[in-house]
């Protein structure tokens, strides 16, 4: 069951996966500047200059969080198809939470695309003029883990009934902000990273609960 | 015999209109139950508050004894949902909306589901976006009786669907319910539908179950009479079991539930030249005992409303 179900969620966010992976090389090139050229090397490398400035990379990851969460919900509720899955033989729980933990999976592994990619690139000899280490891309690593709390929240929007447009866009703007405002706190290992794991076990505590109680009528 | 379906004071309101009032619904095994209402009168509200789609304000509903909120999925595996409108994952092939759902039932019988889609001419590996209406109504009935369920909910089945397709919908229905011991709750406000396939009735009237009976039970009680006067009918009395008594020239057309004693009283009082008691058939006597006080034409006749119940 869980397997047919996995299949099923990534395959209705293919089209998201295949923009986003696009929209990450993109971000990839303007980093390194492969298959851009026409500049000299320190216009591209900021992040071999300590000055990881990931900009376009933050949109990317935020849009992907925001659009897979809300493709994974919102969807279901447009076509009716909640009424085809959960009144099967599974609790309602797992049955979101398997749709949790694909969503979360994908946008973890494709957020970490382009920094590979950079990581590749860098130790590549030849292409990048000092030695690479990972610290170079913190920026980018806590972009991604924070863009975590977007994703819950733009689920949790798309699960949760509201009556007007306000209220229930209320989790999106707000996880939205957070999760910006967090990948630049200042000491973030004892800062942000601990907000966001907690924000994130809240946040799935509340979808549970909501894909428990509401009413899919 | 016992029931498969209770519900108890079952409740609902969205906001603070009540779409289900203090709703006691019983549907026995292995019967086929219609649940009949307008749009609007709390049919669906119901189902999906059986399956746990919906909370209920207040009340409790059981399907085979266990509380709908606590069903365990080994119960769920023995109830198959139909929902209005047919809601299938348009951008899958039959074959793949077969897999998903086989991959929650470990009774899931492959043999038959391949005979019923031989049945309704559908190709495995038709892409369901490209199906009708119809086509669609039957992969959903394909999938749900492949589940081998003992109790079969639909929704409004045949909600949508032209005349062949939806006789042919029923034709199918009637060969899954001679399966001995299997339930089928349906609701449709197709009355031809449910004459054909109900062996009893359930009328919503604004949220509130006003009948439960076996269907011919209701259509012997709902009846019209007509009353015919020489002059000016005089004004009608209230009395139990009229549902709606209106004026048309020199006539009062009264409709009734169970024609009888007090009824029979109520007419000899009004001192009538003529009286004919009509049979309705289900479909009249719906329509009688629901529409309540707006109908067509209202400018050219005179008329009172009063809706009572049957009883089993």
């Amino acid at each position: 069951m869980l397997a047919r179900l996995v299949l099923k969620e990534i395959r209705e966010s293919l089209w998201i996966v295949a923009a986003a992976l696009a929209a990450y090389v993109y971000y990839f090139m303007t980093a390194t500047g492969v298959g851009l050229g026409g500049e000299e090397w320190w216009h591209w490398l900021s992040f071999l200059r300590g000055g990881d400035e990931p900009g376009f990379g933050l949109v990317v990851s935020l849009c992907l969080a925001a659009g897979l969460g809300l493709r994974q919900t919102v969807g279901e509720s447009a076509r009716g198809t909640f009424q085809f899955l959960l009144h099967r033989p599974a609790s309602r729980e797992r049955l979101i939470a398997t749709k949790l933990v694909v969503g979360a999976g994908l946008y973890l592994c494709l957020a970490t695309v382009p920094l590979w990619l950079i990581a590749w690139w860098a130790t590549t000899p030849g292409n990048a003029p000092a030695p690479f280490e990972w610290s170079m891309l913190a920026g980018s690593w806590k972009i991604w883990s924070s863009m975590t709390i977007m994703y819950f929240g733009a689920f949790l929007t798309g699960l949760r009934p509201g009556r007007w447009y306000g209220t229930r866009l209320l989790p999106l703007i707000a996880c939205g902000f957070v999760s910006v405002g967090l990948s630049f706190l200042p000491h973030w290992w004892i800062t942000g990273l601990p907000i966001t794991v907690v924000l994130d076990v809240l946040l799935v505590t509340n979808i549970l609960f909501v894909a428990r109680t509401r009413d899919y009528s | 015999m016992a029931n498969v379906i209770e519900t108890h004071n079952l409740t609902k309101y969205y906001g603070p209109k009540c779409v289900v009032n203090s709703v006691d619904l019983r549907v026995p095994q292995g019967s086929v139950y219609g649940l009949l209402g307008r749009n609007g009168a709390g049919k669906s509200t119901i189902i999906k508050m059986l399956l746990g789609m919906v909370q209920p304000n207040y009340g409790r509903a059981e399907l085979f004894g266990e509380e709908v909120a606590q069903l365990r999925p080994q119960t769920r595996a023995r109830i198959a949902y139909l929902a209005e409108g047919h809601p299938l994952y348009r951008w899958m092939k039959i074959e793949d909306a077969v897999q998903l759902t086989r991959s929650f039932y470990a009774q899931f019988n492959d043999e038959l589901l391949r005979k019923i889609l031989d049945h309704f001419e559908l190709s495995p590996r038709a892409k369901i976006r490209r199906l009708s209406n119809g086509q669609r109504a039957q992969v959903s009935l394909a999938l749900a009786i492949a589940q081998d369920p003992e109790l079969l909910i639909l929704d409004d089945p045949t909600l949508g669907l032209d005349t062949v397709v939806r006789r042919d919908f029923l034709e199918s229905l009637i060969q899954l319910i001679q399966r001995r011991g299997r339930t089928i709750l349906f609701s449709s406000h197709i009355l031809g539908d449910v004459e054909r396939v109900a062996d009893r009735i359930g009328v919503l009237v604004d949220g509130v179950l006003r009948v439960d009976c076996p269907t011919e039970h209701f259509k012997e009680s709902v009846k019209k009479v007509v009353l015919e006067f020489d002059g000016s009918p005089p004004k009608c009395p209230a009395c139990d079991g009229l549902v709606s008594n209106r004026q048309v020239g020199n006539r009062i057309e009264l409709v009734v539930v169970g024609y009888d004693g007090q009824q029979k009283q109520l007419v000899e009082s009004l001192s009538p030249k003529a009286v004919e008691v009509v049979d309705l058939n289900l479909e009249d006597a719906f329509i009688e005992y629901t529409r309540g006080p707006r109908r067509s034409l209202p400018i050219f006749v005179g008329e009172e409303s009063n809706v009572s119940e049957v009883g089993t």
